[in-house]
């Protein structure tokens, strides 16, 4: 949650000359619904998310956007969400064994992640580009803390 | 639907290998069979069967569609190959599904096309062994791992850069079985405590997930003579008030250190994080072993240290690195708390100085002054009301924050902060008033009832009651009377008997009353009594037994009866 706090300092304030270049990226909103179980695959969702907007905060380094305190706070953060989940999902994978499949909501997440980095690279790295995809991933964690909840509130194996 | 097709294509180019090769209808080719394709690294291959027997010049080419596409395109790298298989790295979204075809081509004439079944390149790569450099000093060996795959972006593991783990064995070369395996997520480690001018080797393999590579081949490297200089040794972190402290220990005393640090994150990234380690500030070219910086230096979050002594010409390597997670070292400062008395409660405040956390609770001590009981509160608002004190009592409270974090951390407590509660008599006020009117009210209907008793009674009882009598006897609780066995009373029986009738009508529903209570009462007489009720107890019976005939005619007889046993308790 603090993560998602940061992002949402991060992606504002949106600037309008950028609404031009707006992307839809297709989140993919209904990989929790594949058939793994539900608890475990919010987890690796996570974990995906967390790792993979670190590795496009890192990889790139966007200091002429955001201040280079800023960008190593949610580096940090990310980087620790990512680790800590890590650890659990190998504890989880310690007790289960039958983990031989990549999950349909990994590729999916791959997928996602995959057409922000391009879209980045075919806007080469500019500042409208940087600002939709810190909106875009902002959006991608709200998304799914809203959905966590949700399924806490309906008590979902959770 | 593809299975059939192929199988149709193959009937098709079957039959037209048995026919006539130099037809040139199209279809006169031998398709390739048993297409395959196997991805390592980033390195693709397309591998095939071509005819048993090499006639002429026939070639392959391959086409490829992802799902995001609609038309087939020509697979670079796979157009007019000679062979039976060709390299080739398309640049597509690895997690998406891919499908290929192959035909063969002579001239003019092509073979009808080979579909390959749909997959997902990402789930059918294998993984390579990693690349190894190594780097030495005269004591330690750095190791730098390189994933495998391209590193110019474009790699189908470019999304895992951050998911690799490696597998290392490490041994000096001379010795044989002392190996050492380390599992590591990092890119650059460093092994220490080394001898010098030695041998060692590595060896290392890459896992993502259960895709595991082969090792890589032994790399070895020579530890170099031993340095002048010395590392600083046993790095350690603390705190001290509101600043961090970072201690060393040195033999030689001319020399000077200087400390870095790095953030934690800057260790899982692949690249090189060498020029990403920072000076602390007021931690150059200092002669004490220890830095003390303030706090506000670094976030909560995890660092590496190390430290580097010079001595003017020559530096030393630099130290081990410590890693410290500044947030169990960090100092929570205590809340400022305040307090306001409102008769029998208080009204605490209680505030963070500033926002230092997110998550955390104010335990709240509170005692009398005069007493040492201690009551504790745990509140996450920062406004807390305490009822039910006592009035002009000072009470004090301190207050400190819990932090809900791995290690429980707390401030210290606040000063203590005390304040006499108000006098009860204003918080009564509110409930005093309904009982006053409520008990004027319960007078007045009292007055009011018995006024109009007086009008009954001389409206149908004229005058002939001796009232004085009745009034003494009234006066007199049954229970009382029960216990209290005066002379009084054995005369005030006989009154009684000869006025029974005015006595029913007097008091009938009071004598009801008193009735139930001594029967209760007679009623414990099987046992219930103590010693020294005994003797009372059986007369209660007696009484009752004698009494029993008459009680049943009316209450005026009962109280009679009741009259009477206090002569027979006499």
């Amino acid at each position: 949650k603090e993560n998602a706090r940061l992002l949402i300092s991060m992606s504002y304030p949106f600037p309008l000359r950028c609404l031009k270049d707006i992307k839809g990226f297709g989140l993919p909103q209904n990989i929790l619904s594949y058939s793994w179980p539900v608890e475990r695959n919010i987890k690796e969702a996570f974990y995906e998310i967390s790792m993979q907007a670190f590795s496009i905060f890192s990889r790139h380094s966007p200091i002429s956007i955001w201040k280079e305190e800023f960008l190593a706070q949610i580096k940090s953060g990310l980087s620790e969400q990512k680790e800590h989940l890590k650890r659990c999902l190998e504890e989880e994978k310690k007790q289960s064994k039958n983990m031989q499949v990549i999950q349909q909501s990994k590729l999916a997440l791959r997928r996602y992640f995959q057409r922000i980095e391009n879209y980045l690279k075919d806007k080469k790295y500019s500042y409208c580009a940087w600002k939709i995809v810190a909106v875009e991933i902002k959006r991608c964690f709200s998304y799914f803390l809203k959905f966590t909840e949700l399924l806490r509130e309906n008590q979902v194996s959770f | 639907m593809l299975a059939s097709l192929e199988a149709m294509a193959l009937v098709l180019v079957a039959g037209a290998w048995r026919g006539s090769l130099a037809a040139a209808d199209g279809k006169s080719q031998k398709a390739p069979e048993t297409v395959e394709v196997s991805i390592i690294d980033d390195v693709f291959t397309l591998q095939w069967n071509g005819s048993q027997e090499s006639v002429g010049n026939v070639t392959y080419s391959a086409d490829y569609a992802t799902s995001e596409m609609d038309n087939w395109i020509k697979l670079p790298g796979c157009q007019h190959i000679t062979g039976s298989k060709c390299d080739f790295f398309p640049l597509i979204n690895f997690y998406e599904e891919i499908k290929f075809r192959v035909r063969a081509e002579e001239e003019n004439s092509t073979s009808s096309w080979y579909y390959v079944d749909p997959f997902i390149p990402f789930q059918k790569a294998r993984l390579g062994p990693p690349e190894v450099r190594l780097e030495a000093e005269d004591k330690a060996v750095i190791i730098y791992l390189f994933r495998p795959g391209k590193r110019d972006g474009t790699s189908i593991w470019d999304m895992d850069a951050l998911s690799f783990e490696f597998s290392l064995v490490f041994w000096e070369n001379s010795s044989h079985g002392e190996e050492q395996e380390i599992k590591t997520n990092f890119y650059i480690s460093k092994m220490y405590d080394l001898s010098t001018e030695t041998t060692y080797c590595l060896k290392a393999k890459a896992r993502l997930s259960w895709k595991v590579s082969a090792y890589s081949p032994v790399y070895c490297i020579n530890t170099t003579a031993e340095h002048k200089l010395l590392p600083p040794e046993n790095v350690t972190f603390g705190a001290r008030n509101q600043s961090y402290v970072l201690t060393w220990e040195y033999r030689d005393v001319n020399v000077t250190f200087r400390a870095q640090w790095l953030h934690a994150f800057s260790k899982l990234t692949p690249w090189d994080n060498s020029n990403e380690w920072k000076q602390i500030p007021n931690c150059e070219n200092v002669r004490t072993t220890y830095c003390v910086f303030p706090q506000s230096v670094f976030q909560k979050k995890e660092y590496y240290f190390r430290v580097q002594a010079s001595d003017g010409n020559d530096t030393s390597f630099w130290s081990k690195e410590k890693a410290v997670q500044t947030e169990m070292y960090s100092t929570i400062l205590p809340p400022v708390v305040s307090m306001k008395s409102t008769n029998d409660s208080l009204h605490v405040f209680v505030k963070a100085p500033k926002k230092q956390f997110d998550t955390f609770t104010y335990e709240i001590i509170l005692w009398e002054n005069a007493s040492h009981t201690e009551r504790k509160l745990v509140s996450k608002r920062s406004d807390i009301i305490i009822p039910g004190l006592k009035p002009l009592t000072p009470y004090c409270i301190k207050a400190r924050v819990l932090l809900q974090d791995k290690w429980n951390k707390t401030s210290v407590f606040s000063a203590v902060v005390c304040e006499k509660t108000k006098p009860g008599a204003a918080a009564s006020i509110p409930w005093v008033i309904p009982v006053i009117v409520i008990l004027l009210l319960a007078v007045i209907a009292f007055c009011v009832m018995k006024l109009l008793w007086k009008c009954f009674n001389y409206v149908f009882f004229p005058v002939f009651k001796p009232p004085c009598s009745i009034e003494h006897f009234s006066e007199q609780p049954f229970g009382n009377l029960l216990l209290s066995t005066s002379e009084e009373q054995t005369e005030k029986c006989f009154i009684i008997e000869n006025t029974q009738s005015v006595i029913i009508v007097e008091e009938p529903e009071e004598t009801d009353e008193d009735y139930r209570k001594y029967s209760s009462q007679s009623s414990q007489d099987s046992g219930n009594y103590s010693n020294e009720d005994e003797s009372l107890g059986n007369q209660i019976s007696e009484a009752l037994l004698q009494l029993k005939p008459q009680a049943l005619s009316c209450p005026g007889e009962l109280v009679l009866g009741l009259s009477s046993l206090g002569l027979h308790s006499s």
